[in-house]
């Protein structure tokens, strides 16, 4: 087709030949944009909310952990130099945020009768937030100081301000024990935390279980997590063995 | 001299049958469940008291511990941590199913619970659940004869588990030295793996008896990693009060 300037002239003519033909015929397609652009807003919005509500608590966009460890959890399968990995890893600028757990399957008492619990070391500051493992946490963890799970908290009867023991097992085979604070009863959208969670602060569980500067998982959320399997790729590749 | 020959020769393959035959006829069948009872009974008898070592190998690390047990019956046991200093006084209790440890360093005494009996026993490769179901193995399983041993002489016996029977094991298989002692244990899980391996070993006479000294518990899916436990003295059948096994003996047990 050749668009010559007779062509444009005789379209606009037609355009106003009947106006009202033409306002319904532009307010249509305005519409049909409108909706298409709102639809996919809306799908990528919802998309990216449940990525981010997958991932967020517990997963992140990427994990790091040593080798074996998801196959069979043992304790003293651990990443190690965690402080400089870490460091490392927030220096990434594909890297939003990085922080390290540590997991250690215990019993917890508030008096004689003991309770299989999950003690997980966290850093309470980075894991609070929005979409966090944390949502409604206003102080941080110090030392001796615990949140519970709040299914696991009605289940041994405690509440905040109550001592609890805690007794699992040094990496080095050694005995693990020592007295925590409850700070808060917390309710988590992860359901193995509120059911059998004994969080504390990352350095009481490497003092408690004889692992200094060493966890079992690196999370990391990447800042753009569609590009999360290329963040992973580039990880793995580092000197350190992929964190 | 052809007829000599064969006669000869006739002899000779009868004499050669007869002590093969005698060579490799096995002896009596023993009798499964005074066996078991037997080797039940042999660390324990009606009561005992023991000085213990064990040593912990992983892979990243060895420790030594150095412990105390008394027993009575199938169903009291008390075991006390003497050494390293880090965990002494540390004591595990058990009378019939039930199992607390009293931890020292936090003064508290805990309660085991039934979730957490597979887990270990103080760090090394037993298990909670080893202390309490030790004594149920005619209780719980149904044991045969399975094969003859020729090194070490003995019989391998084979334990199922009973029908309806909750626990961590569908078999055992159990070797029994011609002395009625132990040699060597497998227990398979509830998928039929292999899951460990005891070896009974350094037979020697402790509190009149002769008894393997040497016992090592070899975890099958744990590369380098095993449990020994030593006796170090046993006494057997001593008079032990009834206190011994108390919640108030296990936290008074280390002055």
């Amino acid at each position: 087709m050749n668009w010559t300037g007779s062509t444009m002239r005789m379209a606009w003519r037609n355009l106003w030949r009947n106006p009202r033909r033409t306002a319904l015929a532009l307010a249509a397609i305005g519409l049909s944009v409108m909706l298409v652009l709102a639809y996919t807003s809306i799908l990528r919005a919802y998309g990216e909310w449940i990525v981010e509500t997958i991932t967020g608590p517990m997963l992140g966009h990427v994990q790091a952990h040593a080798p074996q460890w998801r196959k069979d959890q043992l304790m003293d399968r651990t990443l190690r130099e965690v402080d400089k990995k870490l460091a490392e890893l927030r220096r990434d600028p594909d890297v939003g945020s990085a922080t390290a757990r540590v997991y250690a399957p215990a019993l917890a008492a508030r008096g004689e009768e003991g309770f299989a619990v999950m003690v997980m070391g966290i850093d309470s500051t980075a894991e609070s937030g929005p979409a966090r493992l944390l949502t409604d946490v206003l102080e941080p963890l110090r030392e001796r100081e615990a949140f519970i799970g709040r299914q696991l908290a009605e289940l041994m009867n405690v509440r905040a301000g109550d001592e609890i023991a805690v007794v699992g097992q040094g990496i080095d085979g050694s005995l693990a024990n020592d007295l925590f604070t409850v700070k808060a009863v917390v309710t988590t959208s992860v359901d193995l935390v509120n059911r059998q969670g004994l969080l504390v602060q990352l350095s009481s569980a490497q003092s408690l279980f004889a692992m200094p500067d060493e966890a079992h998982e690196i999370v990391i959320h990447a800042r753009h997590p569609e590009m999360a399997s290329t963040l992973a790729r580039r990880l793995i590749r580092r000197p350190a063995g992929g964190a | 001299m052809r007829l000599q020959l064969c006669a000869l020769t006739a002899t000779a393959a009868i004499t050669m049958a007869f002590v093969a035959g005698a060579s490799t006829m096995s002896p009596a069948l023993p009798d499964v469940d005074a066996l078991l009872q037997h080797i039940d009974d042999l660390y324990r008898s009606k009561s005992s008291v023991a000085r213990i070592e064990i040593d912990v190998t992983t892979a990243r690390s060895t420790r030594n511990m150095r412990l105390r047990a008394w027993t009575r019956g199938e169903e009291e046991v008390l075991v006390l941590i003497e050494a390293p200093p880090r965990e002494a006084g540390t004591a595990t209790l058990r009378v019939d199913n039930n199992l607390w440890n009293y931890l020292p360093k936090i003064a508290r005494t805990i309660r085991v619970p039934p979730a957490a009996m597979l887990g270990s026993w103080m760090g090394t490769d037993f298990t909670n659940d080893d202390l309490v179901k030790e004594s149920s193995l005619r209780k719980d399983f149904v044991a045969r004869i399975d094969r003859r041993s020729d090194a070490p002489p003995g019989w391998w016996l084979t334990l199922d588990v009973k029908p309806g029977v909750v626990g961590r094991w569908a078999r055992i298989e159990m070797l029994v030295s011609d002395e009625r002692l132990p040699v060597e244990e497998r227990h398979y899980d509830r998928k039929g793996r292999l899951a460990r391996s005891m070896q009974f070993d350094d037979v020697k006479m402790l509190g009149g008896r002769r008894l393997p000294a040497h016992i090592a518990l070899v975890p099958a899916d744990s590369v380098g990693q095993r449990t020994e436990m030593r006796y170090l003295e046993v006494q057997f059948d001593i008079a032990l009060s009834d206190d011994t096994f108390s919640l108030s003996r296990l936290e008074q047990i280390r002055q």
